[in-house]
């Protein structure tokens, strides 16, 4: 079966459209009412000005959403016929090691299991989506949705909030790039679902219920 | 093809791949090069927002109130003309025309404004751009008012005209909603010039550009009405 299987590939592609999108008409209708000194160029943001990028931010929310909750259903529910390789445990010494090993073109990288940078990684990314989705409520319903905003302090520390969140998923994407690039078959196997071939796994007895039902395919 | 031992790139994979790519592919390339496409599905949305947004809203929610001592210093000013061109309304000749479905059509005057009951809030009005500001305003509610013209409050849109030609309209809960007030009072003296004198709305539970400044009209409708700048794209609904 393929390591990433058609409809997550889908999901997957359709989230990081809606993700960028985000960020980049986010940035515009940051331009609007910068709280740092700079603003961001007009020419990296969707949308371009506000009434625009607005427009966008609230169309790609709802995109955002539905390719969000589809993913975490179908990766990371054990139940889904998806489910993906664990995230846990993560150890500080074996993000340490991994990382020496990225940085030397050294690091094994295994189809199908998540080396150490990964498990943190995927972990920041779906808690930076949890703070992001729960902030843009926040600061979209700041009245019928005040204990959202009361959390943080109110609804101009929430503005701070949902810019910071932003900023470490712009990271993460920037990290998750250059991770690809350092192992291709990811993108790969990313685009066009390659099959593991391999007799090490996990739950043999899915694999094979699997292997069967598939057996008439090929 | 082979990637490695293990990993084999099939051609139901390959030929899978590149068509996802090409339908996501020509989807954003139609977004990108067709402005009617993209206007459309835009408009689309964001009329499908103002259904959501409908929905979650409730009445009952009241904006958060704030003490004096929060209230903000130097209150920005914000419209699509430069301060200097706000208009400069007579406040003894202004009156407050009264049109659509209202009983009562007689155009109301800044004393009879000043007779009714009277309430005060200290709230924060959220611009669409993301700032904000408190501020203290009072005036008269704005469903005390419509009840005294005998305005069609079922499943109505209420339109605010402006002496600058600004316009904007809200539903009929959102302007019923006790914070929604015709304000004529700012930190308890008259609205200044380019605050909105003699009258402008302040509802707490919308954006701040439906907060219209200088109002010379109030109408009832049953069909929506749209404003200055939702016509430019800004979300109808606006609620917060």
């Amino acid at each position: 079966m393929p390591i990433h299987s058609a409809i997550l590939r889908v999901v997957h592609g359709l989230n990081a459209i809606a993700v960028l999108g985000l960020i980049s008409s986010g940035w515009a209708i940051y331009n609007a009412a910068p709280f740092l000194p700079f603003t961001f160029p007009v020419s990296i943001s969707l949308g371009g000005y506000l009434t625009e990028a607005l427009r966008w931010h609230f169309m790609l929310v709802w995109l955002f959403i539905i390719t969000t909750t589809l993913f975490i259903v179908l990766r990371l529910s054990p139940l889904s016929p998806y489910y993906g390789p664990s995230l846990f445990p993560i150890s500080y010494k074996a993000i340490q090691r991994d990382l020496v090993q990225a940085l030397t073109f050294k690091l094994k990288h295994k189809l199908g299991q998540y080396n150490h940078i990964q498990r943190f990684l995927y972990v920041t990314v779906l808690l930076s989506f949890s703070v992001l989705f729960l902030s843009g409520f926040g600061l979209w319903k700041p009245v019928q949705l005040q204990p959202f905003n009361h959390i943080v302090g109110g609804y101009e520390s929430m503005r701070r909030v949902h810019f910071g969140a932003m900023a470490v998923i712009a990271s993460f994407s920037v990290i998750h790039l250059i991770m690809v690039l350092l192992v291709p078959k990811t993108l790969l196997s990313m685009l066009f679902g390659l099959q593991n071939n391999a007799t090490q796994v996990k739950s043999p007895d899915i694999d094979s219920l699997l292997l069967k039902s598939r057996e008439n395919e090929y | 093809m082979n990637i490695d031992k293990e990993f084999q790139l099939t051609r139901r994979g390959f030929v899978g791949g590149i068509a996802s790519l090409a339908a996501i592919g020509s989807f954003t390339g139609a977004l990108a090069l067709s402005n009617s496409f993209r206007k459309d599905l835009l408009d689309k949305v964001s009329k499908w927002n103002d259904m959501a947004q409908g929905a979650l809203y409730s009445n009952d929610k009241l904006a958060p109130t704030y003490s004096l001592d929060q209230i903000s210093n130097n209150f920005p000013y914000n419209g699509f003309y430069p301060q200097a061109y706000a208009p400069r309304l007579n406040p003894l000749s202004w009156r407050l025309e009264l049109g659509g479905l209202v009983q009562n059509k007689t155009p109301l005057s800044l004393a009879d404004l000043r007779k009714m009951q009277q309430e005060s809030q200290i709230t924060r009005l959220i611009c669409i751009e993301g700032w904000s500001a408190v501020g203290q305003w009072s005036g008269v509610p704005l469903h005390q008012l419509l009840r005294t013209i005998g305005a069609d409050l079922k499943d109505t849109f209420v339109r605010i005209d402006c002496a600058d030609g600004y316009y904007t309209s809200i539903d009929i809960e959102s302007a019923l909603h006790p914070q929604t007030i015709l304000a004529l009072d700012f930190l308890g003296k008259p609205l200044s010039r380019a605050f909105g004198a003699p009258v402008r709305l302040r509802i707490p539970v919308k954006l701040g550009f439906k907060n219209a400044k200088f109002i010379t009209g109030i109408s009832v409708h049953k069909q929506p009405q749209g404003g200055y700048w939702e016509e430019q794209g800004y979300n109808w609904f606006s609620g917060l």
